[in-house]
């Protein structure tokens, strides 16, 4: 966009005043974090979409196959766990809702143990619910199945837990009891125009096959889906249409009070901590993605 | 005795693989259709309950030959084969291609090229058909591995190191494999609760010369299975190469190796600790014993499977719903 290339290259760190970082602040943060959290690695993306501001191998963050237990959608909402981060202004604010729920993913994993060991039972119904659909699916791939092969394999384990808890129907007809391990891609990339750092989803379905926009809006907090999340070209990598990434045009406000509040709790907040922190706080928008990141910190 | 299992790869492929897939079938493979050398990958710190992936992704092409292994990844080289047209794909020669996906592997194997290097325990095989129309991609991955030995006899049952090894001798083992980058490598117990790194082509030798020293051996493989009972395709790979190369061992011990970073700590202590009886194989001389490896589909039959990506790549459609 014009607006991203007549914004010149932060090169001040101004983090504690405002909120936003440089370039060269996000490859500090980013190496903290990738040093910390080695599920998160740096990535160059397509060598013609390099950034000139920073360095060749270090122009985003990536972290693969995350899993996704559950659909946000499903989650209870619970009124006291939210934290009204940003409240100043009535609309939009930053409404962390786990925020005193440092165990929610803990639940959410248990919660997807229990379900796993019910799968079997209600894998009966579901099957029985929305047979058009299996049909139609099951000829298709009937088609394109080797009839007469049989399994030759005596040493495979057969993989009848996981599939069969899998292989349910995620759509509006199923209970809560359905556990697809969904998967995502997540990106973080260093946005020139708003100086902070921006988050991108890329997702799958439980068989590995990339989700549509609808359905990755399944695992965005309702209270953000439309109004922080948009759909956007990813700045690294070849053109893979658009994608859904946070919006960042509220993220140095959200970070400068985090960074005060921790102040205000009389420890100095250090840049390389930042990323740490932004994922804390993304995290209130994408609940049910498991990505990693340090919970050492309190805010 | 029981046998040991296997779980199987699981394929994933990302999005950026099928835009780049398309560039190249468009700007330069066009109706070529002669096989190409690939790279995927898998990792060894999936969380609990997640598949064995496999994954290949858009920098995985074959110029890109110079893939550094980065921590916690894997990489495994293959074949990929793009057909012209729907029939060829659903008449392809499935077992053929499997054969000579397998012959490279057991030729690695037996010529001692995966003693020294063990990225070659595995290879692939990838066939699309990509209908640049409709957008539909048609795809159907093998993961060769042999039917030779016919079981892996277990002496004990599968632990986890956490329950097999002091937290002193755990602590010995990480830190011994904190830069171990290789797929597979074995472990020398010291005294004084050190190990030291040897390769496989090391271990190999001096098994076979002192066999009654086996149990200070422990060999270390990059497990992407997360089951607590079955480990994944490298394992078995690596037993079948240790099965043909080891004369006369009583005992194998082996070390599915796993790893979980949460919270800024490392876990390690859900790795499987495997306790083996292995049988000579060397006896099967120059026959290729046959092999297996064509992924299920959703249905868990014998199929391929199918992506559909019209909303994200074809351009009318995202010109309607561009804002």
């Amino acid at each position: 966009s014009i607006g991203e290339i007549m914004t010149p290259v932060l090169t001040q760190s101004k983090f504690r005043e405002t909120g936003v970082i440089t370039p060269v602040e996000f490859v500090a943060a980013g190496d903290f974090l990738v040093h910390h959290c080695p599920t998160w690695k740096w990535a160059t993306g397509d060598e013609s979409k390099i950034k000139n501001y920073l360095p060749k191998e270090k122009q985003f963050l990536i972290t693969r196959n995350v899993p996704c237990y559950k659909r946000c959608k499903q989650m209870e909402h619970k009124d006291n766990l939210e934290k009204i981060v940003d409240d100043e202004n009535g609309d939009g604010g930053w409404v962390d809702t786990h925020h005193y729920a440092d165990s929610t993913l803990t639940e959410v994993r248990e919660h997807a143990g229990q379900i796993e060991s019910s799968g079997k039972q209600t894998q009966v119904t579901v099957e029985d619910d929305d047979d058009d659909e299996d049909d139609d699916d099951a000829a298709d791939m009937e088609e394109f199945e080797r009839t007469g092969m049989v399994n030759n394999d005596p040493l495979e384990a057969s993989t009848t837990t996981k599939p069969s808890a899998s292989t349910l129907k995620t759509d509006e007809n199923t209970g809560p009891n359905t556990l697809a391990t969904r998967t995502y891609d997540l990106n973080i990339t260093y946005d020139k125009y708003y100086q902070t750092p921006r988050l991108w989803l890329n997702g799958y379905d439980e068989h590995h096959k990339p989700l549509s926009v609808e359905k990755m809006y399944e695992d965005i907090s309702q209270d953000h889906a439309k109004k922080t999340v948009t759909m956007e070209q990813h700045p690294h990598l070849p053109g893979t249409g658009p994608m859904p990434s946070i919006h960042p045009c509220r993220h140095a406000d959200v970070m400068k009070k985090l960074i005060q509040m921790v102040a205000e709790s009389g420890k100095e907040l250090e840049v390389h901590m930042y990323i740490m922190i932004f994922l804390k706080f993304v995290q209130a928008v994408i609940p049910t993605i498991d990505y990693d990141y340090t919970r050492q910190f309190n805010l | 005795m029981t046998t040991l299992k296997f779980t199987p790869y699981s394929s994933a492929l990302d999005t950026g693989f099928w835009h780049e897939l398309t560039r190249r079938k468009l700007d330069i493979y066009r109706l070529d259709s002669s096989d190409r050398s690939i790279y995927g990958y898998y990792s060894n710190d999936a969380n609990d309950n997640m598949p064995a992936l496999f994954n290949v992704d858009h920098r995985y092409f074959d110029e890109n030959n110079e893939i550094s292994n980065q921590q916690q990844q894997y990489s495994v080289n293959g074949t990929l084969k793009l057909v012209n047209t729907i029939e060829e794909f659903k008449t392809f020669d499935i077992d053929s291609a499997l054969k000579s996906e397998s012959n490279i592997l057991w030729n690695d194997f037996i010529q001692g090229n995966t003693l020294e290097n063990p990225q070659k325990l595995n290879r692939f095989y990838l066939l699309i058909f990509a209908d640049l129309k409709k957008y539909i991609y048609y795809y159907w991955f093998a993961f060769p591995t042999f039917l030779v030995p016919t079981s892996f006899y277990l002496l004990n049952p599968i632990q986890s190191i956490g329950e097999r090894f002091s937290i002193d001798e755990i602590t010995a083992i990480t830190k011994t494999l904190e830069s171990n980058q290789l797929h597979a490598c074995c472990l020398h117990r010291q005294e004084n609760l050190s190990f030291s790194i040897v390769s496989l082509k090391q271990a190999v030798q001096y098994l076979n010369k002192q066999s009654q020293l086996a149990s200070e051996y422990i060999f270390i493989v990059n497990d992407p299975s997360t089951d607590p009972i079955y480990p994944g395709w490298p394992v078995r790979n690596l037993l079948t190469l240790l099965y043909y190369h080891l004369c006369s061992v009583e005992q194998l011990n082996i070390i599915c190796w796993r790893e979980r970073f949460r919270d800024g700590h490392r876990y390690v202590n859900h790795s499987l600790y495997l306790q083996l009886k292995p049988e000579s194989i060397s006896n099967i001389g120059d026959t290729i014993p046959s092999s297996t490896g064509w992924e299920k589909n959703e249905r868990q039959r014998l199929g391929s499977r199918q992506v559909n990506l019209s909303t994200s790549m074809n351009p009318i459609h995202l010109a309607e719903t561009a804002v």
